[in-house]
Parts: structure tokens; sequence; C-alpha cells
């Protein structure tokens, strides 16, 4: 990983996602606001393509911490800071040993690792805020964020193919090239 | 490269023990840290999102549908009665026109009305959550300015004193609205709780909306016995609004009233106001109009209500706004 372009990278995506990202959210009465986690896309491409699983738990590590640290409230009123980072982590650890048994080039592998990246992240996300915030959260209300959850693992999903070509293009700024038989030759 | 792998794990175990501690030590470390984040957002989130603005009012106004020639008549003939009904009223009320001083106070803008004895302090959105699950916007103003936690924050109105320029889209605007509360604020960032948030709560107010021709049967108290009543535009003064009902956030685009008593007949079309009972409003602020009305399910009398009303500002697409400051901040409860 080369980290100082990540960093930046990461600072970018934050900003689209909490200024121009919620143009892409909508507003469905029964589940409230769903939308893509522009985060979660670039955590499971890392995860995708890292050389060694610590590099891509780190990478998770650090766009959960952003997005923890960009969404105040939810589940149980003001959250608490940590579980997203924990969650992505532990999400992009289970990803980055799980790739092998995937072609990952494929837009449809890519939208149901997405999927399943924020459903597993979110809902562990959701389930601690429910624990640990300090607003009292009904069993209601817990149970329709885990559908929000669903809904934004969707949307997620559906837009991760095209996330994986747009930082395919440009990988190289911030991901060393994964060790391989190509890399082999040129030695 | 195993000294460089093993620090990588060593590295990954204390930053997850650091969101662990983090996890279990409460809101109070996220305050700050968050707040710096903000801080760091803020002067780059400007330009997008004065664009995602734009785009989702344009967005908004295509997806809206057109009115129909009958809810045109319709809207003029309740325009109509509206103005004839306002005239009525600032002719019997000393009351109401007090508070018609009062909103007119409110044009002075900048600096502090004694009338009202609040100061707003102009704030433009500058970044919203970076998730869905909160709808809470950052401001770019903050501590500094005077904005302290549970400061009501209204939609911007459109004066003429002003000396400086307005742009375009606030030119429309004619009525007060309000939008949310501070939730945080920290030096030159707020975060704003919007009226539709979960978690969004303030003390509010019905007013009945009786449509010439369709008189509405209450029951109201008289001498502290009910009695039914019929409400028609020609006795207004039987129309007392609804007090004490408590407006909260729905978490998606409407504000609701739970609780509500059912034999005050309140119907689609009525309007809900913030209270100037709450500590921090000197006067009543527009919410919204009824859109629905539901029984109450959760309510242990079966003769209640829960009422739905969608805000009049599109609080997702607002962008500027000013902070209702009292100048005499109320007493911290116990």
């Amino acid at each position: 990983m080369r980290w100082i372009p990540f960093l930046i990278l990461t600072y970018a995506v934050v900003l689209v996602e909490t200024s121009v990202g919620w143009v892409l959210f909508i507003d469905i009465s029964s589940l409230g606001a769903v939308g893509p986690d522009l985060a979660a896309m670039v955590a499971v491409f890392v995860a995708l393509h890292a050389r060694g699983a610590a590099d891509a738990m780190l990478a998770a590590w650090t766009l959960g911490l952003a997005a923890d640290l960009t969404c105040g409230g939810g589940v149980g009123a003001v959250t608490v800071l940590g579980p997203m980072s924990i969650a992505y982590c532990l999400a992009a650890g289970l990803l980055w040993r799980a790739r092998e048994a995937f072609f990952r080039e494929r837009a449809l592998t890519q939208a149901m690792l997405a999927f399943a990246f924020v459903a597993l992240a979110h809902g562990m996300w959701a389930t601690a805020q429910a624990v640990l915030a300090p607003g009292h959260v009904t069993l209601g209300d817990y149970g329709r964020t885990l559908l929000q959850v669903l809904a934004v693992a969707c949307c997620t999903a559906v837009l991760m193919p095209l996330a994986h070509y747009v930082l395919r293009k440009c990988q190289r700024v911030f991901l060393v090239a994964a060790a391989g038989p190509a890399r082999r030759m040129r030695r | 490269m195993r000294l460089a792998a093993f620090s990588k794990r060593h590295l990954l175990a204390v930053l997850l023990s650091c969101s662990l501690a983090m996890s279990l030590a409460g809101s109070g470390v996220a305050r700050p840290l968050r707040q710096a984040t903000q801080f760091a957002l803020a002067p780059l989130g400007d330009a997008p999102m004065y664009a995602a603005t734009k785009l989702k009012a344009r967005l908004s106004r295509q997806a809206a549908q057109r009115s129909s020639d009958e809810q045109v008549n319709q809207l003029l003939v309740e325009n109509d009665y509206l103005r004839r009904l306002s005239d009525c009223w600032k002719a019997r009320s000393e009351v109401l026109e007090g508070q018609v001083q009062q909103l007119e106070n409110f044009k002075k803008m900048y600096g502090p009305a004694a009338n009202i004895g609040c100061e707003l302090i102009p704030a433009r959105v500058v970044g919203a959550g970076s998730l869905p699950y909160d709808r809470a916007r950052v401001l770019g103003s903050g501590a500094r300015q005077g904005i302290r936690p549970g400061d009501v924050v209204t939609t911007r109105e459109v004066v003429t004193n002003r000396s400086k320029a307005l742009p375009p889209k606030l030119a429309v605007v004619s009525e007060y609205s309000l939008v949310g509360r501070i939730a945080d604020s920290g030096a030159f960032t707020a975060r704003l709780q919007l009226v539709t948030d979960r978690g969004f709560q303030i003390s509010a107010r019905i007013r009945r909306v009786i449509v010439p021709g369709r008189p509405r049967t209450v029951t109201i108290t008289d001498n502290g016995l009910p009695r039914t009543t019929q409400l028609t535009p020609e006795n207004p003064g039987t129309n007392t609004p609804i007090d004490d009902v408590l407006a909260v956030g729905d978490g998606g685009s409407m504000v609701v009233v739970p609780d509500v008593k059912a034999y005050y007949n309140v119907q689609p079309g009525d309007q809900l106001w913030a209270s100037a009972k709450d500590e921090y409003l000197p006067v009543d602020i527009y919410i919204g109009k009824v859109e629905k009305v539901e029984p109450d399910r959760d309510a242990k009398d079966a003769h209640r209500v829960k009422v739905f009303v969608r805000p009049f500002a599109d609080v997702a697409d607002v962008r500027d706004v000013f902070i209702v400051s009292p100048l005499t901040m109320p007493a911290p409860k116990p």
C-alpha cells in the first residue's frame, strides 16, 4: 500500500460522501434514507487487490474510522466511535481470505462481495450501536435499521462494478501491484 | 519483510484496541473527534454541497407533479378564505397583532432584536452525514459565534433592507419554517439535527384550517366541561389551537405528532407550528402541513391518533439557515 495517497483518497471519498454523495440517497418511507456506501466500495476494492491481509485490514480500518467520524447519528441517537472501524477491518480480513475463491474481475462477483461486505460491516455496526449508544433503542428501531442496512448493501452492490472499474484505472497511485507470475517473470 | 509484516500486525492490533476502547468510552470521546473532522471537511465541503443542493432541488422540482385546474381553483378559494380570515384575526385579536409585530421584527435579521429577545446567526450547510442512518447536517458557523446545543434553526427569510446581495433562489421564500436544531457545535462548525431526524422532538401546537362549506365537529372544554361544537369560518373564536403536543421526527421525510386526542378532529391540511413554549423559541414557527392522520396503535388510550406532517421546507435541500439564539439563555434544567 502507498499510504499517503491512500489517506488522500480516503479524505476525498469522505468529502464526496458527505457532500455530493447524498444526492444518491433515496427516501423510502418504510426504511428511511437509502444510498451507497462509497467508503465500503474502496474497502472492498482494496481487500480484493491488496498484497497482504494486514494491508487490507489497515486500509479498511482507516476507511471505517472515517465513516465513524462522519456519521454522528443513527441507531441510538448519538453514536459511539469505533464500531465501524472494527467492523470494516474484520469484514475486509474475511474478504481477503475468501477472495481466492472468486473471479475478482467479474462484475457480478464484485457486486456480491460488496453486498456481503456492507451487510456484514453495517450489520455489526448497527448491532454495536444498539448496544453501546446512549439512546434507547427499541426492537422495532433495530429491525428497521437492519432492513436499511440490507437496502444500503443493495445500493452499494449495484454501484460496485462501476467503482471497481474507476479504482482499477487509478490503483497504481495507492496500491502496490500484487506479487504474481507476471512480476516474477520480470525479475 | 518479516519485520514489516510483524509490525503491521502489531499496529493493527493497537488500532483495533483503540477502536474498542473508543466504543466502550461512549459518545464523550466521539464528540471532540467528530468536531475536529468537521473542521477538516468544512472548507472543501462548501462547493460540492452547493452543487449537490442545486442538483437535488432541480431533480425534486422535475419530479413534482403539476397541479390540476381543480387544485388550483381550490387553492385560490383557500387563499381568498385565508386572506379574509387573516383580516378578521388582525382586527379581533390583540394577541395576534403582537405576534405579527414580533414576526416583523424577525426581518431585522442581523443584530439582536430587543422585542423578541433573540439574535439570528446566519449559517450555511456545508456537509451531511456520510451514511444515510443520520440526516444531520454540518453548518459553517460555530461556538465562537455563540451557537450552543439546543439552539433552533429556521430557514432564511428574504428582506429588502439588506445591503448584501442574496441568491435568487431565496427571493421566493416568504414564510418562516422550522428546519431543525443544533445538536452539537464546535469552532466554526455546528451539527444541525433536522426536524425529520429520528430523535428530534419539540413542543408544538396544531392549528386547524376550516375550509368554507366544510364545517368540522370537535370537542372543546367549556368551563371545565367537554362540549361538542361545530367549527365554521363564521365562528373562528372557538377554533383554538391544540396546544402541548409533541412533534418528533420519523427518521424519513415526515414529522410525527403521536398521542393526539381523536376528538380534536385533526385533518389533512391542518398546520403544525413549533410552540413558543419551547424555551429556545420566541414565537410560534411554522413546521408544516398535516398529510395524514392514523389511529395511534402505540397509545394506551384507543381514542388517540397519530398525525403525520410534511415539513414546509424541504429540509433535505436546505442550505442557508439562521440560528435563533436567545439573548437570555434559559436556565439549565436539573
